[in-house]
């Protein structure tokens, strides 16, 4: 099994001094302190995030740069009326989506209906593709072929059999490659939970393919 | 708790706020379990929730989970340049320069300016007959392990007292202004200025030195960035030759 990375304590704790400097910075911001000086604060923060999104959904760099200020100009505008209850990074978060939705039918107004915008590596629900890729069809791969399409067809049988969060973690691990640390988010449970799902996992279906296939997970 | 809804006949995905609601924690347990299931063979799906908890989240994952795409310092720098210039105007307070000796900064420029004129004006004279417009103008980049346009050592730039000089800075940190002080071989300021603004664009700052502005020797650029307190404290040597 994968050993998960120590977690850098000290990392830890200058990201928690940063999130809090970043609450004070809206929250003066919207006392109309300084609000330059603080709005920046916010800005750089988030700036790297909010321009990773749009690159992972966006091919032009000049539109990712326009959509990455538009998101950060309609911040400017409604920082002051955001009520600091919720998060601001799902708030934000909410105007990035938006923003690219807004941008998505500009350019396809015949997918104006579509409700969520989603990154470029978008497939239908009910598809997982497998983590092993595609062997190229020759004469001499062939048998292979047969091997792998057999291979691939007990080992996704042997993991519909698991129970269930320990077999949804298993196809989040080997069929989209999550790390535990992204398992633990999209499933909602600590890292601790998802790496004795998947010890508890990878010992069934050890026990179950023995003998048949080599296997690691 | 909220109920689960799905958009119906038009997307077969569930919604932004249903995907707000489950990384929030605040679905009943069967509607998590439902989106969990959709989230188990859906990457795109899974991809906003990751998005959606980088919002959240201060810094990358430990396993740096969230830094397939890079963004540098320079760009943020850059965008945020871009950015202020796409404020309203009001959000921008006007340049209010304050000089902490006002009387001694005042005195400094006016003594640099004198000099230069003075300086100018015999350097004029003197050239009167050969005198032409000046053309590819000393330009000194002070940036560090940089080289600068006039070559040699890019941490040591040497001027001529005789020529118009233009000292091009790319401080490392972006402030909104910047305070610059030449100072002597007795660590005395000879000349200083504050709230100057860098380039829009560039970012840079540039110093002109008219001819006979600085005597020959040897002199600091020292260059200080930050609002409220010092965040950026750097020095250049300079070394003006005849």
């Amino acid at each position: 099994m994968q050993e998960q990375p120590r977690v850098d304590e000290a990392k830890r704790e200058r990201a928690e001094r940063e999130a809090a400097r970043v609450d004070l910075a809206i929250e003066a911001f919207q006392a109309g302190r300084n609000r330059e000086a603080n709005y920046r604060q916010i800005f750089e923060h988030y700036h790297p995030i909010v321009h990773r999104f749009f690159r992972k959904r966006v091919f032009s760099a000049d539109d990712q740069l326009d959509l990455t200020q538009e998101t950060f100009l309609r911040v400017y505008k409604g920082l002051e009326g955001f009520r600091r209850e919720a998060r601001f990074g799902t708030w934000l978060f909410r105007i990035a989506h938006n923003t690219h939705l807004k941008w998505l039918r500009r350019i396809h107004p015949d997918e104006a209906g579509e409700a969520l915008a989603l990154p470029k590596s978008d497939s239908e629900p009910g598809t997982w593709e497998t983590a092993e890729p595609a062997a190229v069809a020759t004469e001499e791969t062939a048998l292979e072929d047969m091997l792998l399409d057999e291979r691939q067809r007990l080992l996704r049988g042997a993991v519909e059999e698991l129970p269930g969060q320990m077999r949804e973690s298993t196809k989040l691990r080997i069929y989209q490659e999550l790390s535990y640390r992204e398992i633990s988010v999209v499933m909602r449970l600590s890292v601790e939970t998802v790496k004795v799902h998947l010890f508890q996992a990878r010992k069934k279906l050890k026990k179950k393919l023995q003998g048949e296939f080599d296997m690691t997970i | 708790m909220r109920e689960s809804r799905i958009v119906p006949g038009v997307s077969s995905h569930p919604d932004l706020d249903r995907w707000i609601a489950y990384h929030g924690g605040e679905l009943l347990e069967s509607e998590e379990d439902q989106l969990r299931s959709h989230l188990v063979s859906c990457r795109a799906c899974v991809s906003l929730v990751l998005d959606l908890e980088s919002f959240n989240e201060p810094t990358c994952a430990d396993d740096g989970s969230c830094a397939d795409v890079r963004v540098s310092e320079f760009e943020t720098a850059s965008a945020w340049r871009a950015m202020k210039s796409a404020l309203p105007a009001s959000a921008i307070p006007p340049r209010v320069a304050q000089p902490r000796y006002a009387a001694r900064r005042h005195l400094a420029l006016a003594a640099s300016l004198i000099f230069g004129v003075v300086g100018w004006s015999l350097w004029s004279v003197e050239h009167r007959e050969h005198s032409r417009p000046q053309l590819n103008l000393a330009i000194h980049d002070l940036e560090p392990n940089r080289a600068t346009r006039s070559g040699g050592d890019p941490n040591l730039t040497e001027v001529r007292n005789h020529e118009f000089s233009a000292l091009v800075m790319l401080p490392s940190k972006s402030f909104a202004t910047y305070e610059v002080t030449i100072l002597d071989s007795q660590d005395q300021p000879v000349w200083g200025s504050e709230g100057l603004l860098p380039h829009p664009e560039l970012g840079t700052l540039t110093l002109g030195l008219p001819p006979g502005s600085l005597e020959p020797g040897d002199f600091r650029l020292r260059l200080r960035g930050g609002e409220e307190r010092i965040l950026l404290d750097e020095e250049l040597p300079i070394t003006v030759r005849p």
